[in-house]
């Protein structure tokens, strides 16, 4: 019995001890990408939760899923709120004739690739007629709402579409036709021809974060909407009540606005300093611009606030290099919108501890992700090639740190 | 697989009856290598862990009862088993706090008339997943020879070793391996009909072996909002087991008894699991899956030892690309260890205190991606370590720590760890 009490109470005490001790510690909050902007209200914070909860959820054929899709929940392709990974990537296909006019071969199941299916149909192919085609990896998610935030006029103050200043960079705005539900910020405005900024997606198609989310659901999951209640082309099902409401619709697009902006690491660290100087010396920030500022939006915490995504939200021609012979939205084949480096550093988190970047996660690593800019880019890339070793070792230690 | 199974099965069955090698009491034989074991110097603790019947078939029919009652012809039995907890488990920092979970609660009985030739078995669980009563087992046996049984009604599958022997009060441990609770359904049981028996090959060795028609296991081991290929919840909820395909499965185990060491077992279930039409109208073609596992339990100088290893593939529908994995595999390796025994506890000495180690991994998605060829992950990997104070053979109380690598689809990996405080007991 006595030892029967000795074993029983070192058990215990270990036990107790290994509360503290040996169970996975929390991770630290500039280690990850999900929390809501400050200065949230509680039911503001609630409505976050229910974003967060309805971002996460898995759908089901009984749900709606399909009948052809690419992805079963939001999450799958923003894993953590972060980087997409090519397992979940997007495959838009089109057909470009001579003149140059596109054909997103509707009738065939374009521009985008379902290609997975719910039991009882099948599946899609890229069409024979297609002659162009891209993949698209998912963004990170994280401090969407300040990109929207962006005053329309602040954005065409960067473009320089004719490259008055020389310096080989011509951003350009994307102008495009949004939907027909689509109601414009104050701080949205039109142009002559009644078409609206894009801002959102690899191509600046998307005028704002509802309609980007109206259509992930229905071209990546084959969810209707109020906002979007056909199924994607190919699916051959006739019109249904949506498949999700208004109100979690509504509540996602919340989410995404009040997602934290990504945390930096290691910003005071001297070589992420030498890092960030030589970015702007070799005009890196020509394009990825490190600061915008916000105007008067839906809530106060992203209102008036100045924040650093280094992205311009314009259209650059990235050359040959980057040229899938796919299009949509304004921009031609081989213009891509500025992706935001925000969050960088994070992007081996989402996808599995590897790297998969540019649109296509092409490049495995940040040093071949600059390689293989091109186009506008060039100068800076080049110039990234004439650093010396310690020198792009700085670089790319500010660039993790983002 | 399947056909070997059987051949194997009745050859086994057969050959024995025919040359007249088996033993005639089956009474007489679960009496002498109940004396063999405890000659060979384990303590009461490891018998009553590695099992006090002769083989794995048997284990259920002589669970401690609460009430039970023998003659000349039969006998009678009723007990039941129940299992709780309290735990705290945290996952990267975040924790779902204190809170208790009531495991399962199990009621059987267990009669047997005509020389006990003729055994009527029943189980009814609380099924968690339905908040049900259920259920688990109501079968009748008839052994026309120690070496062929026939038994049909609700059986529990042979898959594996704790199908059949996952009362809770019997493991060190307050949770089931992975491998057979997550690739190989836990509780499984189907509506079937087979035979099965066992066959002295000399005095300390013998065969058993089960071979069971069954229903099968349904859709839901891909339509699921996991998503993932989860064999477990293509199990019937339906209270009668309905089949959804009108195609039969197929499950058996054949084991090598090793009297007063162990035993070591294979198994195999496999069949249609889909429905290929809905109101007659064809959604898709039949699609199968087959479980295969390698099971032992080894006593030896006081440890026991228990280790299992699955093998799963499924026929799984080319529309959900590589989503949902068709080739899953797990393992486990117990090491299980009375550190203290013959303690004198409420007036009796039939107790010990035991520590255990379980190192296990299931991978659900075997594979790598087509777009990157880097490896599928969707896996876990896990250890336990636990000490459990056995109070006789009735009464476990556990305290367990978990500590877990789960790694979603792409490879990013969350830590889990957690401790358990819990008890299970028959009664």
């Amino acid at each position: 019995m006595r030892n029967l009490t000795y074993y029983v109470t070192i058990i215990s005490i270990l036990s107790v001890l290994a509360c503290n001790s040996i169970l996975p510690g929390e991770v630290e909050e500039n280690e990850v990408l999900d929390g809501t902007i400050e200065g949230l209200s509680l039911e503001e914070q609630i409505h976050f939760g229910e974003g967060d909860e309805a971002f996460a959820e898995i759908f089901t054929s009984e749900m709606g899923l399909g009948p052809i899709f690419v992805e079963t929940s939001c999450i799958s392709c923003h894993v953590g709120d972060g980087r997409g990974h090519p397992f979940s990537e997007l495959v838009r296909f089109s057909h470009i004739d001579a003149q140059g006019n596109v054909d997103h071969l509707e009738s065939l199941g374009g521009p985008q690739l379902q290609h997975r299916s719910i039991l009882g149909y099948d599946a899609e192919s890229i069409p024979n007629e297609a002659n162009g085609q891209t993949s698209l990896l998912g963004p990170p998610v994280t401090g969407l709402g300040f990109l929207e935030a962006v005053a329309d006029e602040d954005i065409i103050a960067l473009a320089d579409p004719d490259d008055l200043d020389g310096d080989g960079i011509s951003g350009r705005v994307s102008y495009v036709f949004p939907p027909d539900y689509y109601e414009p910020f104050a701080h949205n405005i039109s142009n002559n021809e009644g078409k609206y900024i894009g801002r959102f997606g690899r191509k600046a198609k998307a005028v704002n974060l509802l309609t980007q989310s109206v259509e992930a659901y229905q071209q990546d999951m084959g969810i209707t909407s109020e906002f979007q209640p056909a199924e994607p082309e190919g699916s051959n099902i006739a019109p249904h009540e949506p498949d999700i409401s208004t109100d979690e619709l509504q509540a996602v697009v919340f989410y995404l606005q009040t997602l934290k902006v990504p945390p930096r690491r290691n910003e005071n660290d001297p070589a992420v300093l030498r890092g960030e100087a030589i970015f702007t010396n070799i005009n890196c920030s020509g394009c990825h611009t490190p600061e915008l500022t916000t105007t008067d939006f839906i809530t106060e915490g992203l209102s008036n606030k100045t924040f650093h995504p280094y992205t311009d939200l314009l259209l650059h021609d990235m050359g040959p290099e980057l040229d899938d012979n796919y299009t949509e939205g304004s921009a031609t084949t081989a213009e891509w919108r500025t992706t935001p480096l925000w969050g960088l550093g994070l992007a081996t988190d989402a996808q599995g501890g590897n790297l998969f970047l540019m649109h296509d996660g092409r490049a495995r690593s940040i040093e071949e992700a600059i390689e293989m800019h091109g186009g506008e880019a060039s100068n800076s890339r080049d110039a990234y090639s004439a650093l010396s070793a310690g020198e792009q070792v700085d670089l790319i230690a500010f660039l993790n740190s983002l | 697989m399947k056909k070997y199974l059987i051949i194997i099965c009745v050859l086994i069955a057969a050959v024995p009856m025919l040359t007249g090698q088996v033993n005639n009491s089956a009474n007489e034989d679960k009496s002498s290598i109940w004396e063999n074991l405890k000659n060979d110097r384990f303590s009461d603790k490891v018998l009553n862990v590695y099992n006090n019947e002769i083989t794995n078939n048997q284990f259920r029919f002589s669970r401690p009862a609460l009430f039970e009652q023998q003659s000349d012809k039969g006998s009678f039995s009723i007990g039941a088993y129940a299992a709780a907890n309290t735990q705290y488990f945290v996952t990267e920092g975040e924790g779902e706090g204190l809170h208790f979970v009531f495991q399962n609660i199990n009621f059987y009985g267990h009669s047997s008339f005509h020389n006990d030739k003729i055994k009527l078995i029943s189980n009814i669980g609380f099924d968690l997943n339905t908040n049900a009563l259920r259920i688990e087992e109501a079968a009748m046996s008839i052994e026309f020879h120690p070496a062929f049984q026939l038994r049909g009604g609700i059986i529990l599958p042979p898959m594996g070793y704790f199908n059949q022997n996952g009362d809770t009060p019997v493991s060190n441990f307050i949770d089931l391996p992975m491998s057979s609770s997550t690739i190989i359904p836990p509780r499984f049981s189907d509506v079937g009909l087979g035979v099965s028996g066992y066959v002295d090959l000399e005095e300390r060795m013998a065969i058993t072996y089960e071979l069971y028609a069954v229903n099968g296991l349904q859709n839901e081991i891909v339509d699921n909002d996991i998503p993932r290929t989860a064999i477990p919840l293509g199990a019937s909820t339906n209270i009668f087991r309905a089949d959804n395909n009108s195609k039969l499965s197929y499950t058996g185990r054949i084991g090598l008894h090793l009297k007063s060491l162990g035993e070591i077992g294979l198994s195999y279930y496999g069949g249609a699991y889909n429905t290929t039409a809905i109101d007659e109208i064809e959604v898709d073609k039949s699609r199968s899956l087959n479980i295969t596992a390698i099971d032992g339990q080894f006593a030896v100088a006081n440890v026991l030892l228990k280790g299992e290893f699955v093998l799963a593939n499924i026929d799984v529908f080319e529309g959900f690309g590589q989503l949902f994995g068709d080739r899953q595999i797990g393992y486990h390796l117990e090491v299980n260890y009375p550190i203290l025994t013959a303690i004198q506890l409420f007036g009796n000495t039939d107790n010990q205190l035991d520590v255990a180690l379980r190192y296990e991994k299931a991978d659900y998605n075997v594979g790598v991606f087509e777009q990157t060829s880097t490896n599928i992950f969707d896996q876990t990997t896990c250890l336990r370590l636990g000490a459990a104070l056995r109070m006789g053979s009735k009464s476990t109380l556990k305290a367990n720590y978990t500590y877990m690598w789960e790694n979603d689809i792409l490879g990013n990996q969350a830590k889990t760890g957690g401790i358990q405080f819990g008890y299970a007991t028959y009664f």
